[in-house]
């Protein structure tokens, strides 16, 4: 039976359980957020017993034993790094400050579940509970180590080097969060209406008017597109679209950034040998088996490797080339079940 | 060739703590789907490979037959 850790809302995942029905296969799912889960707790006894003369290692939950889980695949799709296992609250009398109190109860009532998700991630499985965000920066210093191209990037909290960089990539300069975007916000104004808070990458062509202060913060060249190309990497093989966004003049900065009935045109596309062979030793450095990965075909017909998620979105690829990416991954965790 | 959101800027303070990325949050006004039609949306598109778009503002999928 396949394990499957996720958001509550995903429609990915939703499709993959589609097929899984389809297949009349069983599965659970596991978001972290559920106190019904095996692997959350609220009022569950869980005991783990390790090591001892015997080595007798155990999970036991309720009384139930899980030790048969290690015979499971497992579909880390986006799992949280961390569960919420307690609701209850309890009244607090101490000189010892309250928020360092509580900060010291979450470390410790994680740890079940880190256990869990490092332990699984010796089972079959496809994505990774370790790495569901990777750190930019290193990331694209090993893209190009393993021969990608990447786009001109500048790290600074200096105003002088940015003016400098900025100069030297003809006024036309990217700024993009170093890490994930900011988490989506709805602020209600009334009943009916809302703003929504959000981010997407931004283009800078004037450095009038914007901070002379910040933290170190990520800085590439612009690069003229002749399109955008998102490639799904899973069980070693390559799923990839060019993403026509510079139709659309919203979409030329952002592809995110378009209107709902505006759709981008996607057509499957097969990238170079060299770059495909690039992607893989990349991947097997950073031993992941899933990833979704963008790159940028200039109008000089270089390919640029931007970045890499390794909980990312593959849906519109799928949907749109044709790929049912979906039904696959349905099948590789069926298939890799019937292996055990 | 800017991105055309209709977005207005947030207001961050100019901070060495703050990175630069994040005094581009942007906002946009919207209007809330009625849950009873996002729930019929729902069901309507449920298992046809993909959902998307009916959340967004100008989306026209609420009111085509």
């Amino acid at each position: 039976m396949p394990l499957i850790f996720s958001q509550e809302i995903d429609f990915p995942t939703n499709r993959v359980f589609d097929w899984l029905s389809f297949y009349d296969a069983d599965y659970n799912k596991y978001t972290g957020l559920n106190l019904k889960d095996d692997f959350t707790f609220d009022d569950k006894k869980i005991t783990i017993s390790l090591g001892g003369i015997d080595k007798k290692n155990s999970i036991k939950v309720k009384d139930k034993n899980l030790n048969h889980i290690d015979l499971f695949p497992v579909w880390f799709r986006r799992p949280n790094k961390v569960s919420i296992p307690f609701t209850g609250d309890f009244k607090y009398e101490s000189t010892y400050p309250k928020n360092l109190f509580s900060y010291a109860i979450k470390q410790r009532n994680t740890i079940f579940w880190d256990y869990l998700g490092n332990k699984l991630e010796s089972n079959n499985h496809l994505g990774s509970f370790k790495t569901i965000s990777l750190n930019k920066p290193i990331v694209l210093e090993l893209a190009q180590k393993f021969g990608l191209t990447i786009p001109s990037t500048l790290i600074t909290n200096s105003k002088d080097d940015l003016n400098l960089f900025f100069e030297n990539n003809n006024h036309r300069i990217i700024t993009k969060s170093i890490e994930e975007i900011i988490i989506d916000h709805k602020h209600y104004l009334n009943d009916e209406e809302y703003l929504h808070f959000y981010q997407i990458t931004n283009l800078l062509e004037s450095l009038d008017n914007t901070p002379s202060k910040f933290a170190p913060s990520l800085f590439q060249e612009y690069i003229d597109k002749k399109y955008e190309i998102r490639t799904v990497f899973f069980n070693n093989e390559f799923y990839s679209a060019s993403v026509f966004t510079q139709i659309n003049e919203d979409t030329k900065i952002d592809m995110r950034n378009r209107k709902a009935n505006h759709f981008t045109r996607y057509m499957p596309y097969k990238l170079d040998s060299e770059i495909e062979a690039g992607i893989l030793k990349l991947m097997n450095h950073l031993e992941l088996n899933f990833g979704v990965i963008d790159f940028i075909k200039s109008i000089d017909n270089e390919y640029y490797f931007l970045e890499i998620n390794p909980v990312g979105q593959y849906g519109d690829v799928s949907l749109y080339c044709n790929y049912g990416i979906h039904k696959k991954i349905a099948e590789y965790l069926i298939k890799n079940e019937s292996k055990k | 060739m800017k991105a055309k959101n209709n977005s207005t800027q947030v207001k961050i303070p100019e901070n060495e703590a703050i990175p630069f990325d994040l005094y581009y949050i942007t906002s946009t006004k919207k209007k809330e789907i009625p849950r009873e039609d996002f729930k019929l949306e729902m069901d309507r598109y449920y298992g046809k490979g993909m959902i998307m778009d009916f959340y967004k503002d100008n989306s026209n999928m609420f009111y085509e037959e």
